[in-house]
This record gives C-alpha cells, structure tokens and sequence, in this order.
C-alpha cells in the first residue's frame, strides 16, 4: 500500500493516478453522508458531553446564565436515590426484552425456519416483522389495548376463568419486556436467517457424517460460524434496548411508582419536567457509556476485535 | 470551483437586497403581523376575538397557533419557542406557575410600563395580579383567568347513605367519615372518594391534593418572608397518612390501576358521576364547565344531582376552609418583534366586555372584579359560579418559584408511592424531605 502511494506521489504510474482519481471521487460522494453524521449524530454527542458539565437549565436563571459546574451533575446523578432503581429498570429491560427475548426469540425463528417450506417460512417471517414494522408508538397503543384491565388479554384468559388482571399496573416490567420483544424480534430473526442461510450444507452434513448429535452442531458448528452476525445483532439490539422511550413512556409512563423508569425515561423526566437540561445531558451521557461497555463487551466476549 | 463561489454570493447579495427593499417597504404604515400560541380549549373564544379585532385594528393580522399535547409536553414546547427569534410568538398563553422561572431565563418581558398606563388594571385584585407577577413584583403575565378546588359530591348517593345535605364538611375525619358510609353502601363500581394520587398528571397530585391539604394543616411549603421552602414534619406526616387512610386502610379510592388513566378526568365527568358511581371527588370548579348546556358532557338540571363542596382544614381550625388555585396568564415574549402590538391586542382580549364573553363561554372564574359583579356573570344558569367564588376568598396560590416544578415532582412522587401502597406515611415523608433538599437545596430547605 505504503510503495502504491509513493508511486502515487510521484506520479510515475498512470494507473495509481487513476486510483488516486478515484479515491478523490469516493470521497466526494461520501462527504454528503459524512456531513449529516457530523451534523445530526456526531455534533449533538460532543454538546452532549459539554453541556453534561454545566447546570444549564430550559427555564430559570441557569438558561440565562449556564455556567460550567465540573463534576456537578455526576456527583448528583450518583447520590439520586433514583439513579439506582433507573440503572437496575434498565438493566432488567435490557437483559430480558433485548438479550434474552430478542436474540433468543430472534435466533430460535431463524432456526426452526431453517430449511422449511418456503410458504411457512414466508407467513412466519411476515408476521414476525409485523412487529418491527410498526410504529413505535402504534405498537405501543396496540399494547396498551392488549393489556388493559379490559383488554384484549384478559378477555382470552377470561374464557378460561381468569379474574381480570391489571397488567400495566400489576406486571408493569413485565409488561413492557413483552412489549418490546414483540416489537423486536424481528429484526433479530431476519439477521440470523440471513446468516443460517449463508452456511452451506456441506458443513453440517460434514459434522454429522462424523457422529455429531443435532445439540452439538448447533454449539460447535453453527454458532462459531455466525459469531459475527451475534455481535452485530447484540450491539444493535443493546442499543436499540437502551434507548428505548416510546413505548415505555406510551405504555406505563415510567410508572407506577417509577417501576418501569429506565435511564431514558429518567433523563426525559429530568430535563423535561424538572427542566433542568445539563442534570438530563448528564444522565443521557451514562446511558451512551453503558451503551458503549456492553458494546465493547460483546465484541470481546465473540472475539470480534481482531 | 470559483465560478460556483461566485454564483452563491451573488445568490447572498440578491437575497439581502430583497430583505431591504422589503423592509424599505414596511417603514409606511404597514400591516402588522403578531401570532398567538393559546391552549386548544380557548381557541373559538379567541377566533371571535380575532375577527373582532380586525374592525378594531385593520392594519393587524393575528394568527393563532393551537398547542396541543400532553400538558407536560406544552410546557416544554412553550418555553423552547420562546427561546429562538424565528418561534418566538407575541402573545402567549404561560401557566402561572411558570412566571419566576420564564422571566428568570429572560424569556418574558416585563409589562410594568404598559400596565402602568392601563386604567384597567385596577379591576385585579392584588393576588389574582400575583398570578402573573416574579417574586420582585415585576408583571409579567395578565391572568386569563382563576381556578379553585372543592368536593363535587353526589347527592343521590348522600341521601342513600343516609347524609346531610347540603354536605358541609368542617375537618378531614367529616370527608372520611362520609366517605365511609357511602363505601358501605356495598355498590359494585362504587368510588366513595376520590383523590389524585398518580404521577400520571404531575402537577395533579401535587397541586390537587398534597398542596391544598397541606395548607389546611395550618401550615405552608414556602415562606415567602423568609424565602425559605419549609416542611413540618408532622404535618406532611397528617397529609399522607389521610391520603394513605383513603386509598390503602379504609380503601375508599379505586386502585391506582383506575388513576393511572390518561383519560381519569374525562371517565369521571363523562360517565362515571353521571352514573353515580363516585361519591366524593377532590378536585376542580373547571368540571362544571362541560357539564353546563350545549358543552361535551352536558347535563341537565345538574346542581340538583351534583354539590360543590368547600374542603375543610384538618380540624377545623381557621380559615375553616383550604383550596389551591390556579390559572394562565398572557404573556408577550422578550423575543417578539411586535411588543406593542401584542400589548394592544392583550388589551383588547382583557377588556370587561370580552373577559366576560370568556367567562361565560367557558364558565370560568373571571380574573377581573368588574366582570365578577356583571349579572350575566351571577346568572343562577352559570353552574356553581357562587360556590366557587366563595372558595376564592381564601385559596392560595402556588409558590411559583423556579424550582417548583422539581418541588411539585417531589411531592407528586409521595402521592404516589402512599397510593399504591407500597410506601409507608412515614417512609413517604422522609423520601420527600430527601427529594425537597435535592430540588432546592439543603440550606433553602427549613424542616420542622
């Protein structure tokens, strides 16, 4: 590469020059979409950082005057007694609605379709997706209806006898885990399937001729073969979970008694109802290191660095 | 690479000549343009107002923009418009209790010079004005309009249970006393007494229902002499062991499952009083609005099926009765371009004659003395205007300050927490006391 673009420089060859065109023209095109990240993802995560160490405020005198207070809102997040019951809503929620129920659900779909009746494989996959097509906040009405005290759910298990039961006030966690796997699944699944379907045949043929049992191909063959595909969907499935707002706030509002108030839900009540913006920003950064340690942590645990 | 530069100043240059020769144009007597931002209920009122105007002042064109949304989320909205010169409206409609905090940021400007020279202005009683005024007395706002609280109740079921009418509670043991005999009527679906104790609604179970009898302990969660937020420990203890005596030990409250609904209000005017499912309900005169003739939730010949309460102080001691009042006030911006503009049609919408169209429609509490003494305003067909106006005489107001919103937060929190039973009164009180120190700070708090 080095000795190419020493060529390069000097101009020498005329088909490095041509590379080097291109290179230019790709840059070009990419510039557009370098500007949005830039503009939309980027900028917003420096100011959040910045603002996270000021007490800037959406109304009172510190949105007049934002001063720069250090440490101030970590130290304030820390010693919240809310602070702890947030991080443990959202741990819950991820652990169990994204890991567990997602990838899971996700991954045992695309398994069980492996290899079946393409009109099967088509009506599952549709009503799989159903879920991740729909709006999050439709998803969420669909849900509220579906758990209310006279919904959808509680009329099924009435015909068997059932006492209704207040679902969204009695199971709140519960709940919204199930919610969200509903909602999520799909995406999961279509990245496992696609991945199933790229290891051939051969392969497992090839262990089973050798007396592999069914468990052990799946656990020696299989998953080592699409470790890749687990660390992708894991990494966006985490961050996906953990910027979960709609459908929580739909559902249950964070309530009741803060029991479904994850990091989100706690950053929104914090800038948004208490105003207080820098205390918000501050929340939303720990939310991006939690986000960023799992993240690492998945790339790790599969041995995706290298 | 040049050629293109070139073109795009030149596009620049263009523009900006355009701007000038517009604003050339409109150094003549030209027509002014303010917008309005109003909650979606005041919206027909102000259209007539509107085209009113309009014979009043030809030259100006008034457009009104209608938030709407979650309470919460208006809130939000409101002030972030404020904060840019391209969202900045020119009249707005501001919760009072937003008025420290709005003018503290700079958002809002200072009336003092136009109420100054507004002979109107006379016609507010000194603390409907506070409504609209920062803690240095500076106006800011000029109240819409007053809200009180009371006890609707439902005489059907009074005289089922065998009560007294007219119902006239003089201490809390009276409301809860009451409310039992109705829970023993043993009426499926019946809710004896209810109260708002979900954060659903932050500013609900704190303003309607921590604040008013907190106050009716004799006691107050802000000193406004010292400046300091004060807690009596007992007191708030007395508070949410009422609260917890309604929803957990006596269980007069329906579950908090019920309260949680978005639509609780709506439920309970709609369907559930007129069905007579709700003996007792803390809450506000704004009710009899949609009940009156020709609203939503019309009903006829309601006062001989509904009362309207004033709450009692704990025991009984003075003022006897206690409430907490609300309202919106107009405010003009520190970032319109139409100051004056918007000042003359605020006028305009605040005259005698128009504040009482407003009343009327909405059957409202005037903010105005001169509307309250019309007789179109005390017409036996306006519902509870008199029961409401005598709990005007002693309701306070909210200590509007900037840190109240993280202060009702807290106390809407212990509603809650005491509603749904899984926090002790006491537990309660000392999670509140924890929350008041964070929100204003250990050394503005005084606990008792």
């Amino acid at each position: 590469m080095a000795q190419r673009w020493a060529l390069n420089r000097s101009g020498i060859s005329l088909e490095s020059r041509r590379s080097h065109n291109k290179t230019v023209k790709a840059a070009g095109f990419f510039l557009p979409a370098l500007a949005m990240l830039l503009l939309f993802y980027i900028g917003p995560m420096v100011m959040t950082l910045f603002f996270s160490f000021t007490n800037m405020a959406m109304t009172g005198v510190h949105a007049k005057h934002v001063q720069f207070i250090g440490f101030g809102n970590f130290a304030r997040v820390f010693s919240d007694p809310k602070f702890g019951s947030a991080i443990r809503n959202t741990l819950v929620f991820l652990v169990c609605s994204g890991i567990l129920g997602q990838q899971v659900c996700g991954f045992l779909f695309a398994l069980l379709m492996k290899k079946k009746h393409k009109a099967l494989r088509r009506f599952v996959g549709m009503v799989v997706t159903v879920g991740w097509i729909t709006p999050e906040i439709i998803a969420a009405f669909i849900f509220a209806a579906f758990f209310a005290k006279n919904g959808t759910l509680n009329v099924i298990l009435g015909l068997g006898g059932i006492k209704p039961i207040s679902w969204l006030f009695a199971f709140p966690m519960v709940s919204v885990i199930i919610a969200n796997i509903w909602k999520g699944t799909a995406y999961a699944m279509l990245m496992f399937q696609a991945a199933l379907d790229s290891i051939s045949d051969e392969v497992e043929e090839a262990s089973m001729i050798d007396g592999a049992s069914r468990p052990q191909i799946l656990r020696y063959i299989t998953i080592p073969m699409i470790k890749s595909t687990f660390a992708v969907t894991f990494v966006n499935v985490t961050l996906g979970t953990l910027g979960s707002f709609v459908l929580i706030y739909t559902l249950t509002g964070g309530g009741p008694a803060g029991a479904t108030t994850t990091l989100s839900i706690f950053m929104y009540e914090q800038a948004f109802l208490a105003y207080q913006i820098g205390y918000g920003m501050a929340i939303a950064l720990i939310l991006l290191l939690i986000g960023v340690v799992f993240s690492l942590f998945y790339l790790r645990a599969l041995n995706m660095r290298d | 690479m040049k050629k293109r530069l070139l073109a795009l100043f030149l596009l620049l240059a263009l523009v900006v000549v355009n701007g000038g020769v517009a604003a050339a144009a409109s150094a003549e007597p030209a027509p002014v343009k303010i917008q309005i931002i109003i909650n979606e209920d005041k919206k027909d009122w102000l259209a007539e107002m509107i085209t009113a105007y309009q014979a009043v002042a030809p030259n100006v064109t008034v457009e009104q923009v209608i938030l709407e949304g979650a309470a919460g989320d208006r809130q939000s909205k409101i002030t972030m418009l404020m904060q840019s010169p391209q969202t900045c409206p020119d009249v707005m409609m501001v919760d009072g209790f937003k008025i420290n905090a709005d003018s503290a940021a700079g958002y809002l400007s200072s009336l003092d010079a136009y109420v100054a020279q507004w002979e109107d202005w006379s016609q507010y009683s000194p603390n409907v004005m506070a409504m609209g005024q920062s803690v240095d007395g500076t106006t800011y706002g000029i109240p819409i309009s007053v809200d009180v609280l009371g006890l609707w109740y439902d005489m059907t079921l009074f005289k089922e249970a065998g009560l007294p009418l007219p119902f006239e509670p003089k201490t809390w043991q009276d409301v809860l006393d009451a409310a039992i005999k109705l829970r023993d009527l043993n009426k499926p679906d019946l809710i004896p007494l209810y109260i708002y104790v979900a954060k659903t609604f932050p500013e609900r179970g704190s303003m309607r229902l921590f604040q008013p009898l907190y106050n009716g302990t004799g006691h107050s969660i802000y000193d406004p002499q010292t400046g300091k937020w004060t807690i009596n420990r007992q007191a708030a203890l007395d508070v949410c062991n009422f609260v917890n005596t309604v929803c957990n030990v006596e269980k007069l409250a329906p579950p908090l499952d019920f309260g949680i609904q978005n639509a609780v209000e709506t439920i309970l005017q709609e369907s559930y009083m007129k069905e007579h499912k709700v003996g007792i309900w803390l809450s506000g005169n704004w009710m009899a609005s949609n009940w009156a003739e020709g609203k939503q939730y019309a009903w006829e010949n309601v006062t001989d099926e509904v009362g309207f309460a004033k709450i009692p102080t704990q025991s009984g001691q003075s003022p006897y009765y206690t409430s907490m009042s609300g309202g919106w006030v107009w405010c003009v911006p520190e970032l319109s371009q139409q100051k004056d503009a918007a000042w003359e049609f605020i006028k305009f919408i605040c005259q005698k004659d128009n504040s009482l169209k407003m009343a009327l429609a909405y059957s409202e509490l005037s903010a105005r003395m001169d509307v309250m003494a019309e007789p179109a305003y005390n017409d036996a067909s306006r519902l509870y205007v008199k029961e409401s106006t005598d709990i005007m005489g002693f309701t306070k107001f909210r200590p509007s300050l900037e840190v109240y919103p993280q202060v009702s937060l807290a106390l809407t929190e212990a509603m809650e927490g005491i509603g749904m039973g899984i926090v002790t009164p006491e537990a309660a009180v000392d999670a509140l006391i924890a929350s008041l120190e964070r929100a204003v700070g250990k050394e503005n708090l005084l606990v008792e």
